[in-house]
């Protein structure tokens, strides 16, 4: 049996014997040259994580001030009515569209084609001008609403470039999504059919495709918006009416939307940590799937159709959203009751996640029920900052899982306990404040900056809040520490399988070669093929 | 058993052929373009109807929308569809004189398209700052599918290029990708023609 190895020191499973490959292109420029005009998948997908985790870290801060803000409950304090608004709507696109978003991808660009076993991840060029765009539309984003632009702003230029903006951002996103989708679709290798798709890639196929969708509506949205602030602010771009429109895309349904990945990394790191072979696949599979379809949240503009949050549709998606994420949480603890549990940071995060997403769902579920009367009041935040969490706990998952595959040195492992602690603790006390609140009556704030109608607690629920997201701000930081030694290539080198992993990617390199692996791939057989290798190689011994 | 032999294989393997990467890419992103047109269609239909259910009428004072150019420009793309299936039919059976007459005739008849779709916007007269929001609909529904078709023609163009210089003779996927962009784009269309410009 052949094996390949790129140094002495490393060797790595054999992925069998296939036909000779024909010549590689010319090698890529290397330094600064390297990283602007590269269409390396990974070198993209570390741009993409790098810069989205500092960009959640200062967003989750600014959402800290804004939750702050209603700690005080009868008026703002600190911030005016301007800025308060003003920062409310940044630190929600920022938190999701130059946070949460965009570091998926970015962890996506770099792990997917590894998984499926491709050289490069589909139109490589275009996700390298996915990154540009997408930063280059952050950029100009937040240089508007320094401007006094932005949704409610005053400085009409800036209110228009925020738009264009924040457009920019929406199209390169979506544009790495089709990679991402396109990567699993079509470059998988041989005998890797989808019922065998590694979960993260699954769950990236799937959370692409709603992203795809739900961003395609709040972008038409958008561009209806953009005409008519630019045309008469006739209806749809009245100052009082612009953002109510675009809010949609930060409640349920949609919300949950931007945590899918999770599910995906969870199944992988408790394959890992439990270090047996995943049972019924295809139930995991199809759960995360069922959870994507249940997150389209396109029709659910409440801001055209206020009752639609007691049409039946509504609520009985937000009720059944619950299920595939409760079968795959089954799957999970039944891993976890049959294998030998190896606590790895990443599995503890990610069940974090999970915790959070299934407490996300359950409050959606509740919130659709009329009876309660929740509709409208703040525990529709409640359920948002639930998500969010979940998102924040799968990014931090994903990179203590991948970090040391993607950046060649090994992240700080011991900073994933602390983080599993202020995940969990953070998200719990950033959702418990607004369901708090929300379940006393308490709204929204008021177009004046004055609460109507303060709810007993909603100074108690408003604290909580403050505290927990100050907290996942904490996480964000804490993550970036890990990974910064790694980033810079300080520290001990990773190993290519760390953690004796079973999917491909985990079959070459840390961090990979050009090309991805330094052998040709055998027919995959299984959803876990290193797996098959070992059991196959202690056959042999035996 | 593993890791017991070593093979010295430095160089990787270079990419293999994936002949549907780009066919499913451009599916992809034309569906996505397709569904945000149809979220817009979405919003101008429930809109129409608030306002015709408070007795107004839709269409502003001195706004008109014509059949006969929005029928012609639906005929016209109809034809489209047939002609990019014959070129990239022709382009797989290595017919490259068929194929230039196809997608000559696919690129003239795109041409048509645009020009109809001015002369029908030109003559319509919907403000864009129409009083109940009418305007803006229209032209953010009309203007992305014009949009939409004004990158097919890029995208038929570049395809076209490659075809005349040989790059599709073994491989058309190009041209079968701008088939199913265009595709999508004349489907879409469909939609816009009977909610926009029949039903009005």
């Amino acid at each position: 049996m052949t094996v390949t190895e790129s140094k002495p020191e490393e060797v790595v499973p054999d992925l069998g014997a296939a036909p000779a490959q024909p010549a590689l292109p010319p090698e890529p420029p290397s330094g600064i040259a390297g990283v602007l005009g590269t269409a390396d998948h990974k070198t993209v997908g570390r741009l993409y994580v790098g810069f989205s985790l500092l960009f959640l870290a200062a967003f989750l801060g600014t959402s800290t001030l804004v939750n702050a803000e209603a700690v005080d409950a009868g008026s703002l304090s600190v911030l005016n009515i301007d800025t308060f608004f003003q920062l409310q709507s940044l630190s929600q696109i920022g938190v999701v569209f130059l946070g949460l978003m965009p570091a998926f991808l970015g962890l996506a660009l770099c792990v997917v084609p590894l998984q499926v076993g491709s050289p490069t991840v589909a139109f490589p060029r275009a996700a390298a001008a996915s990154f540009w765009g997408w930063l280059l539309g952050s950029g100009l984003l937040i240089a508007a609403y320094v401007g006094n632009g932005g949704p409610i702003g005053g400085n009409s230029d800036m209110v228009k470039l925020s738009f264009v903006a924040f457009a920019m951002v929406i199209l390169s996103l979506g544009l790495a999504s089709v990679c991402v989708v396109t990567t699993v679709a079509t470059a998988r290798t041989r005998g890797m059919s989808l019922m065998r798709v590694p979960l993260f890639s699954w769950s990236m196929l799937v959370a692409g495709s709603m992203w795809l969708l739900n961003t395609a509506a709040l972008l038409a949205n958008l561009l209806i918006v953009y005409i008519d602030t630019t045309h008469g602010q006739v209806l749809y771009g009245a100052a009082a009416n612009r953002w109510i429109q675009l809010t949609w895309i930060f409640a349920q349904p949609a919300v949950l939307t931007f945590a899918l990945p999770l599910l995906g990394i969870l199944g992988d790191a408790t394959a890992v940590a439990t270090r047996i072979r995943p049972a019924r696949y295809g139930v995991s599979l199809g759960a995360i799937g069922a959870a994507g379809a249940l997150t389209f949240g396109a029709y659910a503009q409440t801001a055209f159709n206020p009752a639609l949050i007691t049409e039946a549709l509504f609520v009985l998606q937000s009720l059944v959203v619950v299920l595939p994420l409760l079968a795959l949480f089954g799957g999970i603890a039944d891993s976890v009751r049959r294998g030998r549990i190896r606590p790895t940071s990443a599995f503890l995060v990610s069940v974090a996640g999970m915790l959070l997403l299934l407490g996300a769902a359950v409050a959606g579920g509740l919130y659709a029920l009329e009876p309660l009367n929740l509709g409208f009041t703040v525990w529709g935040a409640g359920v948002g900052n639930a998500a969010t969490a979940a998102a924040v706990a799968g990014i931090a998952a994903g990179v203590f899982h991948w970090g040391s595959k993607i950046w060649g040195h090994r992240v700080a492992e011991p900073l994933g306990k602390l983080v599993f602690l202020a995940v969990l603790a953070g998200g719990a006390l950033y959702a418990a404040g607004q369901l708090i609140a929300g379940a006393n009556g308490q709204l929204p704030v008021l177009g004046d900056g004055t609460f109507d109608s303060v709810a007993s607690n909603a100074e108690f629920g408003a604290l909580l809040s403050t505290v927990g997201c100050a907290l996942l701000a904490v996480v964000t930081v804490l993550l970036i520490l890990a990974v910064l030694p790694a980033a810079l290539r300080r520290g001990p080198k990773a190993d290519a399988d760390p953690w004796g992993g079973q999917t491909l990617e985990w079959a070459t390199s840390s961090p990979p070669p050009r090309g991805n692996f330094l052998g040709p791939i055998a027919e995959v057989t299984s959803p876990s093929p290193l797996l098959d290798i070992r059991e196959g190689a202690a056959k042999e011994i035996v | 058993m593993a890791a017991s032999v070593v093979s010295v294989s430095t160089a990787p393997p270079a990419p293999p052929q994936r002949p549907r990467t780009l066919l499913v890419g451009t599916a992809i992103t034309a569906c996505t373009m397709g569904f945000a047109i149809f979220c817009m269609v979405g919003l101008y239909l429930a809109r129409r109807s608030d306002v015709l259910n408070t007795g107004q009428k839709w269409l502003p004072k001195g706004a008109v929308i014509p059949l006969p150019q929005p029928n012609m420009m639906f005929a016209t793309l109809l034809i489209s569809c047939v002609t990019l299936a014959w070129g990239a039919y022709a382009l797989r059976r290595d017919d490259r004189q068929n194929a230039y007459v196809a997608l000559g005739l696919t690129a003239l008849l795109a041409f048509a398209y645009v020009v109809q779709a001015t002369y029908l916007f030109s003559i319509s007269g919907v403000a864009v700052d129409a009083p109940l929001g009418q305007g803006v609909l229209f032209w953010a529904i009309s203007g992305t599918h014009l949009a939409m078709v004004l990158g097919g023609m890029v995208f038929m163009l570049l395809v076209t290029l490659r075809a005349l210089f040989g790059g599709y003779r073994q491989l058309p996927e190009g041209v079968t990708a701008a088939a199913i962009y265009w595709s999508i784009t004349v489907g879409v269309y469909a939609v816009v023609w009977y909610a926009v410009y029949i039903t009005k």
